[in-house]
């Protein structure tokens, strides 16, 4: 409950009991005051009717006329007379229902007046005795009329005074809004200074600490955020060519050599350039460093049509150039044209294109093969080229025998999203300090006859142009009918760039989020990829505001922190970053430490993917990562 | 200003309909009530009286209204009523057709005041009245101050149900004590006039 619900409660608490207080009080007084006054009223009657009936002497016709006159002309209940002997008596009496007032208000004010009774006497005879009732109904009346006007004042006064309770904490209570405010944005890792400092002392020391730790966190981010950079900048470049590293090439390349790669191959090119010590002693270190410009440039240009190419340079002579979505024609064209205009370049130099040249050995891979084996294919293919004329060689991959053609994959997977044979297999983030599952990270089967793993179908599903039905199935699947083994548990869903920028995946996620968000009986956290989040688009801020709305969290996975900027990690904050185990054992201590400061400062958890081997988990928590998912964490016993 | 106006209007025609002594809605409840001479009872005061007296002159009116008034047969509050004393309104004693000496001097007062005598000059007089043989009566009759301040006994006029005639009061001999004279509504309202009144208002049949 709000601090402001709290002191409007027990000052309107407050008020009631005391306006309540007032109420009753002025209630009994009043009501004593009547009855009193009825009385006092009552004794002047019944001095006055003594007097008369006095003249009256015994006569009882008389005696009866006045009573009648005083009963009819005046306010009584009951008027009785008994004469001295006890021979005549005489009453007027009125038992009718009191009107317009209700019976439970008549038991509950419950009025009892004392009968008045005086002797009367005609000159020194005593003649009778008169008994009065005062009419209480008067009472009643008045004490009804004055409670309901009671309690529409007490009405209006406690409805008042809410009022203007409300308007006064209001608006000493605003300052208190603005660091609420400020205290759920830093809850969110949001970095924001309060400008109005508020005028209470109080509430002006809480603001201004605030604002000293908002700064204080701000500049660590920033400080995390410049060294990271400056650290990226030298881990992941090469000095001369300002290309990309071996080290680059390294972290990148698991984003395309995996089951569910948008890229189903390409090719993997190795250059060496011969001849350099010659070089060297011929024109210098300085112009044979422009030469490796002059060829890095001509790297740059050849593949400008390829967006994701990588050109890396992996040591003083060699580079490799890695380019997805391209044919071994294809390949064996840009690699003409680049030793061609390499080889004018070295002329140019006045170097001997005998001894210093370019060789090109080309790789056609596939996504389905490790980088080892990516690397040492393409190694091979260099050895060759050397040996050949053209210095240009191309090699191709062993034949991958598969298990199913791809008809019968197609077949499967369509069945599987038609007949709702997909299921949700879990693996285990752990938390290797707190010994408990961080969150199950979700994957995929397929239940036909046999049991088809994600990594079995999920390249096929992306031959086949079937893999975003299928994560479009699983999403509605999730939110629609969430298997029961899933209910109460924090879940990550993985999705891919391809599937995350369909023009309509959105909208699908909107109307699902809509209609089933709230009743999801679990704690979801959308994984995304860092190529796509880091870029920090339009897309990427409504995914964040459509998620943040649901309370679904966001989480990146593929992170290799390439960006040149991660000011996006404080404007998207996601609940953790995923990279690979060798991302974070190949960082320097420098890099990860400035990633730490970043994660540190935004809440940010760190979480490394792939761990296979005890030997890994531990040199992660070494280096301060303890979060890890992979088949180590099966060797992990978690606390209950 | 055109809905105020209206406004006004609607409802100061209901408050004359309401004002009317006898109209039609009383006149059904009567017949449903009672019996169709008590309806015709009514529309007797509507014609016999408050019509064809509208013009007529005070006097005329006083004795015309007692000679109808005192057709009404007498019955004591506690055969009609079963209490000891009770005010009927005008609606109850026509109805009815029978009540006690008060009942008489009420309905009396009801239909001259509608018939525009002035309720100042209507008092309420509870009397003492000696009967032929002798005895004495607590009683109640309608007085009529010709002078708002009488001269002389000559100047009060009895309305009376034992006494058929309107006679002043100094031709009243029978009349031997005055107790109290009361105003009607004209004055101090005692507690029974305002429960009288009340029942007037609803139309008490």
């Amino acid at each position: 409950m709000s601090l402001f619900k709290q002191m409007a409660l027990a000052i309107s608490f407050i008020i009631i009991v005391l306006v309540g207080t007032i109420m009753t009080l002025n209630y009994q007084s009043s009501k004593r005051d009547m009855i009193e006054s009825l009385y006092e009223t009552t004794v002047n009657n019944i001095s006055s009717i003594t007097s008369q009936l006095s003249e009256a002497g015994n006569n009882p016709v008389l005696i009866t006329s006045i009573i009648d006159a005083e009963f009819g002309s005046g306010y009584f209940k009951k008027i009785t007379f008994t004469s001295n002997d006890a021979s005549f008596t005489y009453t007027q009496v009125d038992n009718d229902p009191i009107e317009g007032v209700p019976l439970w208000f008549i038991n509950l004010a419950d009025i009892t007046l004392k009968s008045v009774t005086s002797d009367v006497s005609s000159g020194w005879a005593m003649i009778g005795v008169i008994s009065i009732d005062g009419d209480t109904g008067i009472v009643y009346k008045a004490l009804y009329k004055m409670s309901t006007q009671l309690l529409y004042i007490f009405i209006l006064s406690v409805v008042a005074s809410l009022l203007i309770l409300s308007i006064m904490l209001g608006f000493i209570l605003r300052p208190l809004k603005g660091v609420q405010k400020q205290a759920e944005a830093v809850a969110r890792n949001e970095f924001i200074i309060q400008e109005d400092i508020p005028y209470t002392k109080e509430f002006r020391d809480v603001v201004l600490g605030m604002n000293r730790m908002v700064t204080k966190t701000k500049a660590m981010f920033d400080k995390g955020n410049e060294e990271l950079k400056l650290q990226k900048e030298r881990e992941y470049t090469d000095d001369t060519t300002k290309l990309k590293n071996r080290k680059y090439l390294i972290d990148k390349l698991p984003e395309f050599l995996k089951v569910d790669a948008s890229s189903k191959g390409g090719v993997s090119v190795m250059v060496s350039l011969s001849g350099i010590i010659e070089a060297n002693e011929k024109i210098g270190h300085k112009e044979v460093d422009m030469l490796f410009n002059e060829i890095a440039d001509i790297f740059r240009i050849t593949l400008q049509g390829y967006d994701e190419a990588i050109i890396a340079r992996i040591n003083g002579t060699e580079f490799a150039l890695f380019v997805p979505n391209c044919n071994s024609t294809s390949a064996l064209s840009f690699a003409q044209n680049i030793s061609k205009k390499s080889q004018e370049k070295i002329i140019k130099k006045g170097l001997n294109s005998e001894i210093t040249f370019l060789s090109l050995g080309i790789y056609e891979y596939n996504y389905q093969e490790t980088i080892n084996v990516v690397l040492s294919q393409s190694d091979n293919a260099l050895t060759q080229a050397k040996f050949n004329q053209d210095n240009i060689y191309l090699a191709r991959p062993s034949d991958i025998t598969e298990v199913m053609g791809k008809d019968a994959w197609r077949e499967l997977i369509t069945n599987a999203i038609q007949n709702n044979q997909l299921r949700f297999v879990s693996w285990s983030a752990v938390d290797t300090k707190l010994k408990k599952v961080a969150h199950l990270a979700l994957s995929l089967s397929i239940q036909a006859e046999k049991t088809y793993y994600y990594g079995q179908f999920m390249a096929p599903a992306n031959q086949a142009g079937l893999s975003n039905d299928v994560y479009e199935t699983v999403l509605t699947m999730l939110f629609k009918e969430p298997e029961t083994k899933l209910h109460n548990s924090v879940c990550s869903l993985r999705l891919p760039y391809e599937y995350l920028t369909l023009s309509s995946t959105y909208e699908q996620m909107k109307a699902l989020f809509i209609t089933y968000a709230k009743k999801l009986p679990l704690k979801l956290i959308i994984e995304m990829p860092d190529k796509l989040i880091s870029q920090n688009t339009e897309l990427v801020q409504d995914y964040k505001k459509l998620l943040e709305k649901y309370n679904i969290d966001l989480g990146i996975f593929e992170f290799i922190g390439e960006s040149k900027d991660y000011q996006y990690l404080q404007e998207l904050r996601p609940s953790y970053i995923k990279g690979e185990s060798s991302y974070f054992l190949s960082q320097s201590d420098q890099a990860l430490s400035a990633l730490r400061l970043i994660t540190d400062s935004l809440g940010i958890s760190l979480i490394a993917s792939g761990v296979m081997q005890m030997q890994t988990l531990k040199q992660l928590q070494d280096r301060g990562i303890n979060i890890v998912q992979g088949r180590a964490t099966e060797s992990i016993e978690l606390s209950s | 200003m055109k809905l105020y106006r209206f406004l006004l209007f609607f409802i100061m025609l209901l408050d004359l309909l309401h004002a009317q002594l006898i109209d039609n809605t009383l006149l059904d409840k009567a017949e449903k009530k009672y019996d169709r001479f008590a309806k015709n009872r009514f529309i007797d005061i509507n014609t016999t009286l408050l019509q064809e007296l509208q013009d007529a002159k005070e006097i005329r009116k006083l004795n015309v209204v007692n000679t109808w008034v005192n057709q009404v047969r007498y019955a004591s509050d506690k055969k009609v009523y079963n209490k000891s004393d009770y005010w009927a309104t005008l609606y109850q004693f026509v109805g009815k057709n029978r009540g006690d000496c008060e009942d008489y001097t009420i309905s009396k007062y009801y239909i001259l005041k509608a018939l525009g005598v002035d309720p100042h000059r209507m008092k309420f007089a509870y009397v003492i009245y000696k009967n032929r043989r002798g005895k004495e009566i607590s009683h109640m009759v309608l007085v009529y101050l010709k002078d708002l301040n009488p001269k002389s006994k000559d100047d009060i006029l009895l309305l009376d149900n034992n006494n058929r005639r309107i006679l002043p009061a100094s031709q009243r001999e029978d009349i031997v004590k005055v107790i109290k004279m009361i105003n009607g509504d004209t004055g101090a309202k005692s507690k029974k006039w305002k429960k009288l009144e009340a029942n007037m208002k609803r139309k008490l049949l």
